[in-house]
C-alpha cells in the first residue's frame, strides 16, 4: 500500500490498525458513500465505530467481532452467583470475592485466569478493569490484587489467552476471560465439557475489550463502487450473515444480532451474557501511533505489575502517555 | 614493505569493491540517511524525505469535501444569514478544490501558493467557527460541532513541513532511558554468555582436540547444540524453564536456586539468567569448533620437549598452548562478541524482551521501532547506535587487545 498499489480493492484489517493504517493515508473514507447508501453509522457496533474512525472520518465498517466474555463453570457456581455474572451488574470486586469464594471447589485450582503478560492482551484486560482507561489507579491496584491474589494461577504475568483456556478446559480454573473463540476448545476430549461453561458478562461498568476484523477500501483501487458495494454486502448484507453464521462471528451490524437464522445456528449469540457482553463493547485508544502507545502502556503497566514500580508511577505514566498519543473517551 | 596496487591488480579486485558498496557501504549509509529524518511510515506528514514544505493534494481534496459534507448537515440548523455566509464558504471551498484537483500526490508548490493556502485555511476556520461558537446557537446541538475542528485540523496538516531534523534524533537517543537500559541488558547478556562460552568452549575444544578412540563421535554429539536452529531450542528451554510444568524450572527449585518455580522466566533477573544459560548451552560447541582449529595448529613437538623439560601438564598448557593460541581466542572472542550483542532471535522467542523490558536488547528495541511502530527514522537512529557500539568493540579487540584477523606476516 505504501508502494501505491491498487492490487488490493478490499482490505481487511485488525481493529486496532484501522487508525493507524488510516492515518497513512492508505485507505478511503466512506462517510459519503454511506450517505449516498442511506446507511447511518449508528447501526454499527459503536466499538467498532469508535475504533474505525480517525480524524473525524469513517474508514472501515466491521466485517464480524469478537468481543470479551466471562467464561463461568455453571456447574460449579451457584444459581444466584451465576445470574450477577450473566447480567455483568456487578463490580470487579465482587468478581474477586467470587474467585476467592470458588477457588478450589470442583476439583479446581484457581477461581479466576485473565492475561497479563506483556503483550497485546495485557491492554485489552486492563481496558476493561479500568472502564476504558478512564479509572486508572483503582483499576491497576484490582488488577493486580487479583493476579497475585491465592485465588489465581502464579503465571499470570506470563499467561496470554492459549494459557488461560488450558486452565479452563482443564478444570483447573473456575472462571476465565477470554474471546468468543474459547468456547470452542470444549469438546469430548478436554476434562471439562461444553455443557459445564456458559458465557457471563464483565462487570458492566468496566465494558468488554472487542476485538474483531473490518473491511476497508484500498484508496489507490480503481473500482472503489464495486469494493464499497461488497463492503456493504459482508458488512450488513446477506453476505454478513453467512460469514458469521459459518465461523461463529458476533455481526458488528447491531440489526442482524437478533437474527433469527444466525441464533438457531449460533452457539454463542443466543446466550444472554455474551449479548450482555456485546452491548458494553468498548475499543482499545484508536489512534494514529496505537503500536506506539500499546508498547510504552505494556511496559509501564507490567513493571508495577511486577514489582518494579508503584502505582503512582504506573497511572501517572500511562495518563501522560494517553494524553500525548491523543486519546480521548468518547 | 607493502607494495603499491597496480592498475591491472586494481580490475581485478574492482567487482569486490562494487559489491561492498551495494552490500555493505550502501546499506550503512542509507541507514544514516534515514536517521536524520522523522521518518514515519504511518503518518502522512512524515512518510518521506521532505525537506522543504510540501502539500498534500489528496488529502486537500478529501479534507475540503469533508468540511462542506459536514457543513451540508448543520446548514439546516441555523438562521438564513447564517445560511448563505455558510453557502459562501462552501462555494469558496469548491473553488479551491478545483483549482488544486490536478495535484494527486505530496508534493512541492511555490511559496505563495502555501502562503495563500494558510490565509484560506485559517480564514474559513475563523468563519465557521464564529457560527458553531456564536451564542446564537447556545441550545442548537449541532451534528458536527465535535468534528469540525479536527478535520480543519487535519486540513492544516495537509501543508507538510520538512522532516529533515538533523541530528535530533541523536540527541534524542542520548537521552532515551530504555536505550541505555536495553544496551546495558545487550552488555550484560554478552559479557556474561561470552565469559562462560569461553572457559567452557576451551574445556570442549582440549577434549575435541584428543585422538581418542570415539572422537569423532564425541565431536558430532557435542556439536548438536549448535546444530538446532536458534528459535527451536529457545522454543525448547522455554518449555523447560516454564512455572508449572518446566523441568529445569522444577530442579532448580527442589534444590534452592530459586524460591518460586515460576521465577525463571517471570522475574527480569532470572529471565536474564535463563537466557545466558540457554545461550551458553547453544553456542559452547561454536566456540569449541573455533578454538579446536587453533589448538590443531600447536606443534605437538613442543609439548614433548616440554615435559622432558619437567613441566607439568598444567604449567605447559599456561606457557605452551595459551600463548599460542591468542590469535585463534581472540578471533573466536571478536566473532562471539559481536554476535552476541546483536542476540535477537533467541531473546524474542525467550521472554519477547520482558518481563517488564528486563532482557530487552537493542536489536528487539530497534525492530519494535522499526516494524511494529513504523518510526523508521528513529529506528535507524538506534540501529546507528548498535553500529558505533559494534565499532569500538572490534576497535577494542584488534587495537588494544591485538587480535590478528588477518596475519601481515607471511610464514
Amino acid at each position: 500500500m505504501s508502494a501505491g498499489s491498487d492490487e488490493y480493492d478490499v482490505i481487511a484489517i485488525d481493529c486496532c490498525w484501522v487508525a493507524d493504517i488510516a492515518s497513512s493515508g492508505y485507505l478511503e473514507p466512506i462517510d459519503e458513500y454511506m450517505m449516498d447508501a442511506g446507511m447511518n453509522a449508528a447501526d454499527f457496533n459503536p466499538g467498532a465505530i469508535q475504533a474505525n474512525t480517525n480524524n473525524a472520518k469513517l474508514y472501515a465498517l466491521p466485517l464480524y467481532m469478537d468481543v470479551a466474555s466471562l467464561c463461568v463453570r455453571k456447574d460449579i457456581v451457584s444459581e444466584e452467583d451465576l445470574k450477577v455474572l450473566v447480567s455483568g451488574d456487578y463490580e470487579y470486586k465482587d468478581l474477586m470475592e467470587m474467585a476467592a469464594k470458588y477457588a478450589g471447589e470442583g476439583g479446581t485450582k484457581y477461581g479466576l485466569a485473565v492475561q497479563a503478560n506483556q503483550y497485546e492482551g495485557l491492554i485489552c484486560n486492563t481496558n476493561e478493569w479500568t472502564s476504558n482507561f478512564t479509572n486508572l489507579e483503582e483499576g491497576f491496584a484490582n488488577f493486580k490484587e487479583a493476579i497475585t491474589a491465592d485465588y489465581t494461577s502464579d503465571k499470570q504475568l506470563s499467561m496470554v489467552e492459549s494459557d488461560g483456556v488450558d486452565l479452563i478446559t482443564s478444570g483447573q480454573s473456575v472462571m476465565y476471560r477470554g474471546w468468543s473463540s474459547t468456547y470452542g476448545n470444549f469438546n469430548d476430549e478436554t476434562a471439562v465439557s461444553p455443557d459445564q461453561v456458559t458465557a457471563a458478562c464483565l462487570p458492566k461498568k468496566g465494558g468488554s475489550t472487542f476485538g474483531g476484523w473490518e473491511l476497508g477500501i484500498n484508496i489507490n483501487c480503481k473500482e472503489k463502487e464495486a469494493a464499497w458495494k461488497f463492503i456493504q454486502y459482508a458488512t450488513s448484507g446477506e453476505g454478513n450473515i453467512v460469514f458469521c453464521k459459518t465461523g461463529n462471528g458476533i455481526p458488528g451490524y447491531t440489526p442482524h444480532v437478533e437474527s433469527p437464522e444466525l441464533l438457531e445456528s449460533h452457539k454463542l449469540l443466543p446466550l444472554e451474557g455474551f449479548k450482555n457482553s456485546l452491548k458494553i463493547a468498548i475499543s482499545r485508544p484508536a489512534v494514529a501511533k496505537y503500536n506506539e502507545l500499546s508498547d510504552s502502556m505494556q511496559v509501564a503497566i507490567h513493571s508495577y505489575l511486577s514489582d518494579k514500580s508503584s502505582l503512582e508511577d504506573a497511572v501517572s505514566e500511562v495518563q501522560n502517555l494517553l494524553d500525548e498519543y491523543g486519546f480521548t473517551v468518547k | 614493505m607493502v607494495k603499491r596496487m597496480t592498475f591491472k591488480q586494481f580490475v581485478f579486485i574492482l567487482p569486490l569493491l562494487l559489491f561492498i558498496c551495494v552490500f555493505s557501504f550502501y546499506p550503512i549509509v542509507t541507514s544514516f540517511m534515514y536517521s536524520l529524518f522523522d521518518y514515519r511510515n504511518n503518518d502522512q506528514s512524515y512518510n518521506s524525505f521532505y525537506i522543504s514544505e510540501q502539500f498534500n493534494g489528496s488529502l486537500f481534496q478529501e479534507d475540503c469535501k469533508y468540511v462542506n459534507y459536514f457543513l451540508s448537515s448543520d446548514i439546516t440548523l441555523v438562521e438564513e444569514e447564517d445560511q448563505k455566509e455558510i453557502a459562501a464558504i462552501q462555494e469558496e471551498i469548491s473553488v479551491m478544490m478545483e483549482q488544486y484537483a490536478y495535484i494527486t500526490d505530496t508534493v512541492k508548490i511555490s511559496d505563495s501558493q502555501i502562503a495563500k493556502l494558510r490565509e484560506f485555511g485559517s480564514n474559513i476556520r475563523e468563519r465557521i467557527m464564529a457560527i458553531y461558537n456564536s451564542d446564537k446557537y447556545a441550545d442548537v446541538v449541532f451534528y458536527n460541532v465535535e468534528k469540525m475542528p479536527v478535520i480543519l485540523d487535519n486540513l492544516d496538516s495537509t501543508i507538510v513541513s520538512s522532516n529533515f531534523i538533523g541530528l535530533r534524533n541523536y540527541i534524542a537517543l542520548v537521552k532515551d532511558v530504555r536505550f541505555w537500559k536495553d544496551l546495558g541488558h545487550t552488555i550484560v547478556f554478552t559479557v556474561i554468555s561470552v565469559s562462560f562460552e569461553f572457559i567452557l568452549g576451551f574445556c570442549l575444544a582440549l577434549i575435541m582436540n584428543q585422538s581418542i578412540k570415539g572422537i569423532g563421535m564425541i565431536r558430532t554429539l557435542g556439536l548438536i547444540p549448535w546444530a538446532i536452529p536458534t528459535v527451536v531450542s529457545a522454543m525448547m528451554w522455554k518449555y523447560m524453564y516454564d512455572g508449572d510444568f518446566g523441568v529445569v524450572a522444577f530442579i532448580f527449585h527442589k534444590i534452592g536456586f530459586i524460591n518460586k518455580q515460576a521465577a525463571m522466566l517471570m522475574t527480569p533477573d532470572g529471565a536474564m539468567a535463563s537466557a545466558i544459560m540457554a545461550d551458553i548451552w547453544k553456542t559452547t560447541p561454536y566456540m569449541a569448533l573455533l578454538l579446536v582449529a587453533g589448538l590443531q595448529v600447536i606443534d605437538t613437538g613442543l609439548y614433548e620437549a616440554a615435559s622432558i623439560d619437567g613441566s607439568g601438564k598444567i604449567s605447559s598448557f599456561f606457557r605452551i598452548t595459551l600463548p599460542l593460541m591468542k590469535p585463534s581466542i581472540m578471533v573466536a572472542l571478536l566473532f562471539r562478541t559481536l554476535d552476541s550483542f546483536r542476540v535477537f532471535d533467541l531473546l524474542t522467542v525467550l521472554t519477547g524482551g520482558g518481563p517488564g523490558n528486563g532482557t530487552e536488547t537493542l536489536s528487539i528495541y530497534s525492530n519494535k521501532l522499526i516494524f511494529s511502530q513504523s518510526n523508521y527514522g528513529y529506528g535507524s537512529a538506534v540501529v546507528i547506535g548498535m553500529f558505533v557500539c559494534v565499532a569500538i568493540i572490534a576497535f577494542i579487540y584488534i587495537k588494544v587487545l591485538g587480535a590478528d584477523v588477518i596475519s601481515s606476516k607471511t610464514s
